[in-house]
């Protein structure tokens, strides 16, 4: 019962931290806090679903076409409802970003109706069990899936140029497009990967929970960002023990307490990481100036 | 009033009460928080407080919410008619606002403006910043209390899943449209946001995409409002001398204000 909580846990955990990616990056980089993500997330999951049920590509091939689709999502977000306030107070585009999450929650409502829709079978599930503890194919993806697209990204940040000019403009955007690299493309990149992250999310939990409709984005948005939190926003690897350590704990949670109180769980953590500790378990502490 | 055959003259006040009092507790720990996080933890704490109600059967049935909400009645006469209720929501809006302008122009009301400009300079003076925005946040949910007690007994019902986080949204949208940190710019944002939709019926399914459009676009392009910041503030330093003479705090914070000179 134990380990088969953790396994849960785990599996919802590496889908939380893969869309907190998206929210520490744009945080990192833009000091902002992109409420929209979870809207992106969803609207990842809905491209999946119409280009697999819809236009019959194959499981593979929809994967990465909605990713594509995700991530120019995300570049037109960025494009119109923030960049205009990079340099704004930082609650004008937090508000600008709770009008994106309305607008693209109810777009999509109106696109593809309210109802829940169902995930066509892409992949045979098979379950597998080792002692106690059964696990199906599609945990096992989730499970690979996350962490090869993190280590990628791992690698692209700390080992490639562009990575070092994304880490150098979420250092500082002026000075870093004093040093000659273009900034707008940086944030750009920053939107597109993480959207695209938020994609294969999106149709992984679709898969997972075989469930996708409208309002998912907000909860499951919410949630990645107190993972995000409570890693310590703005830091990468912070992302994804957030994640994995608030999937776990929601899991055990409403094992061992009360199912229905599984959101209250995450919601309570995030209030009290912010209060007790803002910073997150791996996050650096801002100092304010005076 | 259900539960406790309270009148619901005496269910106003307390409805205010205790949500005033909610939001001194949600308050107090979050004080020390910054705009955005800020935001995000009370959209969490929105969603914590719908979860338990919704759960919470015995105080609030649940999802089925709480019907046969008795109408007010004033000196014997019972509300019953549409026009009594925009009667009775008219009159408690009208002292409301009456209220708030009060405390905004209060001595109280200039150290708020202080601290809202610079936190630094407000604890320079002796203003400490986080009391100021505890009272200021318990203040604004005494008034959703009123709100919240008036919507019941207009509606006749209520639920947890009235007050989902798009109740909240349409109301920060009001804001956003109107000018925040202008009373006038909420009223006049409620109202254009509530006569809105009756009038772009043929709309109507649009409605929700419309609205999230208006927020960004106002964000964009004009993030103080219609009836923003900008008006109410020449408003209000062109009429130095009736402030001036508050109490000593307010005084001092008032020079203080001129002295950070934003805007």
């Amino acid at each position: 019962m134990f380990s088969q909580q953790i396994v849960n846990g785990l599996t919802i955990g590496m889908i939380y931290a893969l869309i907190a990616i998206g929210y520490t990056m744009v945080y990192g980089i833009l000091k902002i806090v992109n409420f929209a993500h979870g809207d992106i997330f969803m609207m990842g999951s809905f491209f999946g679903l119409i280009l697999i049920r819809n236009a019959g590509l194959p499981f593979v091939a929809a994967f990465a076409a909605a990713a594509v689709l995700t991530a120019l999502l995300g570049i037109i977000v960025e494009r119109f409802a923030y960049r205009r306030l990079r340099f704004a107070d930082r609650i004008v585009p937090l508000i600008s970003a709770m009008g994106v999450s309305i607008f693209l929650a109810n777009l999509a409502q109106k696109l593809w109706g309210s109802e829940v829709h169902t995930f066509p079978q892409v992949i045979q599930i098979k379950t597998y069990s080792i002692g106690s503890v059964t696990f199906s194919t599609i945990q096992i993806l989730i499970v690979t899936l996350s962490i090869i697209a993190m280590i990628a990204l791992h690698l692209f940040v700390h080992k490639t140029k562009i990575g070092t000019a994304m880490r150098a403009t979420s250092i500082s955007i002026t000075n870093a497009s004093l040093m000659g690299i273009n900034t707008n493309f940086i944030i750009m990149l920053t939107f597109a990967i993480g959207s695209a992250l938020a994609a294969a999310a999106g149709i992984l939990v679709g898969i997972y929970y075989d469930a996708v409709y409208p309002t998912m984005g907000y909860t499951a948005g919410l949630k990645a960002f107190t993972a995000a939190v409570l890693g310590g926003i703005g830091s990468i690897p912070g992302a994804m023990v957030g994640g994995l350590l608030l999937g776990v704990t929601e899991n055990l949670g409403s094992a061992y307490i009360a199912s229905k109180f599984q959101d209250i769980i995450a919601f309570a953590i995030l209030i009290l990481v912010l209060i007790v500790r803002p910073t997150g378990i791996l996050g650096k502490k801002e100092i304010k100036k005076v | 009033m259900v539960n406790y055959e309270l009148s619901f003259w005496l269910a106003l006040p307390a409805a205010a009460i205790v949500s005033g009092f909610f939001g001194f507790l949600l308050g107090t720990p979050v004080m020390r928080l910054k705009g955005d996080y800020l935001g995000i933890v009370t959209l969490g704490f929105g969603e914590i407080v719908r979860l338990i109600f919704v759960n919470w059967i015995d105080l609030t049935n649940g999802p089925m919410g709480i019907p046969a909400i008795p109408s007010p009645s004033v000196g014997g006469y019972t509300l019953t008619s549409n026009s009594d209720f925009y009667y009775l929501v008219l009159v408690i809006t009208v002292v409301s606002v009456f209220i708030i302008r009060r405390i905004v122009q209060s001595g109280f009301g200039l150290n708020l403006l202080t601290v809202r400009e610079d936190e630094i300079a407000a604890e320079s003076i002796g203003i400490r910043p986080t009391r100021y925005k505890l009272l200021a946040f318990t203040i604004g949910a005494l008034f959703a209390g009123v709100a919240g007690a008036l919507f019941a007994v207009t509606a006749m019902f209520v639920s947890p899943d009235s007050f989902q986080y798009v109740e909240s949204v349409n109301i920060l949208a009001m804001v956003v449209l109107g000018g925040t940190g202008s009373i006038a710019g909420s009223v006049l944002g409620a109202t254009i946001l509530t006569v809105a939709p009756e009038i772009l019926r043929f709309i109507s399914d649009y409605r929700m995409i419309l609205l999230g459009l208006v927020i960004v676009l106002m964000m964009v392009y004009k993030p103080s409002g219609f009836w923003g910041e900008s008006k109410r503030k020449r408003n209000f330093f062109g009429k130095t001398g009736g402030y001036q003479d508050g109490n000593l705090t307010a005084g001092g914070s008032y020079g203080q204000v001129r002295g950070t000179g934003r805007g």
